[in-house]
């Protein structure tokens, strides 16, 4: 009984798929089973699992935001062009300091409108998302910027520890992983001990209950649309240093995969349900799967087929698993009735 | 009996005031004032090759925004319009090449490819339907899945590459025209005018609005609301394949990524222009509300061509026009309650 409840929890099911893709993919290539892989994996989900958990309290409030990559380019771009232009040379502690507040105050004002005007999430950051990226382009800059203060040029190869490989050399567990699990403390202690988090799933699961339990429903968006803002815009600076150039259309065409990493772990895209440990797991589900095509040889005009099929049946798998869940539900509930009924005739 | 004079007269106030309040009103009106103001300040903007030019693009846009408004009635999203229409194009330019190879390109062979080109479509949206309608996959979702599946498709199969140099028999449906209309403006104009008719006076559309008002309420009254959430999103596709071919005949080459993302915020652009909404759906909005992007595009761009970087300010402008405007649709449905 225990095993089989530990078994229908979705993250631990998640996390056998994850573990027997990698099997599959080692066993074709034993070059994907090696610490190193392990660590380039991890480094490369950093900025995807960022993201990932900001858009989480937007997930489960219900709404679906796309604007987030707009954000993460448009504050990530203006605050290395604002700091180089005041001649900052430090490292990774200004940009933060800086991009956090423009992507804070870009993504609530999303929030603002759309809550405002009662008017879903969705379109608005649809509109936000090419405003963003065409303000780049052009009022900012349509080139890539290569000029990094000194600060923040050696930021790729920062490690916790470092391993040798017989492969690929010295190399390590990257810096930004530490970030992303504090962030993933961070929402979890919110989401889970405090009356706004408690108000995301409330919200998500009935709006008007959460309304008439005294929640302004207006201002958790906009709480959860900060938050979103902020993990963006941290996660576009993190991309930015780790790949040395600031990009303009940093992360576009990105935004689907970040929301289906998100849907992967989990997280239900009408609201109400997610957890922090399913955001992760999908988001290292999207990098092994990926990376994965890469290591059995797959060529890249085959790709985007590959990742397309996957996503589908993922997406099957879900719609099918709570379609027998709903049936169980129906089925005991109209034995429940059946018995209280003969239960009231004896 | 007087009771009875001042309810009929409350009714034909309502009835007028409905009227005046329509979208499709209002977009009229927005149409007369942005063709005044291009044409006031643009010296090229009122003469004939601009309007075949308005009106031969917009049927591709249009019809794919059918589509994209069809799903957003029953509260669903289409995002593979786009790429329905790239894939469906693709077959259609491969059957052709096909033909061309063994030496035989006849009106007749054409036609077969258009017939695949809408096939295909079709099959698109019945892979749809099938996921939203039965599968019960969130349509957020299930079409993204078959966003990356057709376009990944489309990549597979021609392998990143552009197919270019299409026989000429292709291009009438694109470039031809009839009275001096664009052939494409006729279909969009045709399917726009069948759409309108099929949701406002058959009981299929009274279905689809019941199913976009209420799921539950649909489906207690004894309708089959997969089976029309199928045909919704089928239709959506095969609209889809129609744009294809339109696009296939106008630029006689076909490229997987052809308006990619642009294209599907313009759907959505449209589909929010003409007042779209969950059970309400007007076909002729639908039509107006292209008209007026159109007319802007084509207007934007003839004013920040000369400009550096003039497209990626267009697309700043977009993404400010479409905020703008679903505020002030929401602020006039305020003003009217």
């Amino acid at each position: 009984m225990k095993i089989k409840n530990i078994l229908s929890k979705h993250e631990v099911v998640l996390f056998l798929v994850i573990l027997i893709i990698s099997g599959i993919i080692g066993a074709f290539n034993r070059a994907f089973i090696s610490l190193a892989t392990i660590f380039e994996i991890l480094r490369g989900s950093v900025p995807y699992a960022l993201m990932g958990l900001g858009i989480l309290p937007v997930l489960l409030l219900g709404e679906v935001d796309i604007s987030f990559v707009g954000i993460a380019a448009v504050s990530s771009l203006v605050t290395h062009t604002l700091l180089r232009k005041w001649g900052y040379v430090g490292g990774l502690g200004g940009y933060v300091g800086l991009a956090i507040p423009i992507g804070v105050a870009l993504a609530v004002l999303v929030g603002l409108i759309s809550g405002l005007f009662n008017l879903p999430v969705f379109a608005v950051s649809l509109g936000f998302w090419l405003m963003l990226y065409g303000f780049n382009l052009f009022f900012i800059s349509p080139e890539m910027r290569f000029d990094l203060p000194p600060g923040l040029v050696g930021f790729y190869g920062e490690f916790l520890f470092k391993i040798r490989d017989p492969v690929v050399g010295e190399t390590g567990l990257h810096i930004g992983v530490i970030y992303v699990v504090l962030c993933a403390i961070f929402i979890w202690i919110l989401l889970r001990y405090t009356i706004y988090g408690r108000g995301f799933y409330i919200t998500g699961g009935n709006k008007e209950v959460a309304f008439r339990t005294g929640y302004n429903v207006i201002a958790l968006l906009s709480i959860a649309m900060a938050f979103n803002g902020a993990l963006a815009a941290f996660a576009g600076v993190l991309q930015c240093a780790y790949k040395r150039w600031f990009d303009p259309i940093l992360f576009r065409g990105t935004e689907l995969f970040v929301i289906a990493a998100d849907v992967i772990g989990g997280v239900s895209i009408t609201g109400g349900r997610g957890s922090v440990v399913g955001v992760l797991l999908g988001v290292l589900f999207i990098q092994v799967a990926t990376r994965g095509l890469i290591y059995l040889g797959i060529p890249p005009t085959w790709q985007q087929l590959t990742v397309g099929i996957l996503l589908t049946t993922f997406f099957v798998i879900t719609g099918l698993r709570s379609q027998i869940r709903r049936k169980l539900v129906r089925q005991s509930g109209s034995e429940r009735r059946r018995l209280s009924k003969n239960g009231k005739s004896q | 009996m007087e009771n009875r004079s001042n309810g009929l007269f409350v009714a034909v106030k309502q009835r007028c005031a409905r009227i005046a309040g329509q979208r499709s009103f209002l977009l009229v009106g927005l149409l007369v004032v942005i063709v005044t103001i291009f044409g006031v300040t643009t010296s090229r903007f009122l003469t004939y090759p601009m309007f075949r030019v308005i009106m031969s693009q917009c049927a591709e846009i249009g019809l794919m925004g059918l589509g994209m408004s069809l799903a957003w009635m029953i509260n669903g999203v289409d995002l593979t319009v786009n790429d329905a229409a790239n894939l469906s194009a693709l077959t259609a330019a491969l059957v052709i090449q096909q033909f061309a190879s063994q030496g035989q390109i006849s009106s007749s062979s054409v036609f077969l490819s258009y017939c695949i080109a809408l096939l295909t479509g079709g099959i698109c949206g019945v892979v749809n339907g099938i996921l939203i309608g039965y599968l019960d996959v969130p349509p957020i979702l299930a079409t993204l899945g078959g966003l990356s599946l057709y376009r990944g498709i489309s990549v597979a199969v021609t392998g990143g590459k552009t197919l270019a140099g299409l026989p000429a028999n292709v291009a009438f449906i694109g470039q031809g025209t009839v009275f001096q209309i664009p052939i494409p403006f006729v279909i969009f104009t045709i399917v726009s005018l069948l759409i309108f008719i099929s949701l406002k006076y058959t009981v299929f559309g009274f279905q689809v609005k019941m199913v976009g008002i209420n799921i539950k309420a649909a489906y207690f009254s004894g309708i089959n609301y997969r089976k029309i959430i199928m045909i919704v999103y089928t239709l959506s596709g095969i609209l889809a394949g129609l744009a294809g071919i339109i696009i296939m005949g106008r630029t006689r080459s076909v490229a997987y990524e052809y308006g990619t993302q642009v294209y599907i915020v313009f759907t959505l652009l449209i589909t929010n222009l003409a007042g779209i909404s969950a059970g309400e759906h007007s076909a002729i909005a639908v039509f107006m509300a292209t008209l007026v992007l159109q007319i802007l595009s084509t207007g934007f761009y003839l004013r920040f061509m000369t400009l550096p970087g003039g497209p990626f300010f267009n697309n700043f402008l977009w993404g400010l026009f479409l905020v703008t405007i679903l505020v002030l649709a929401q602020l006039f449905k305020r003003a009217r309650q």
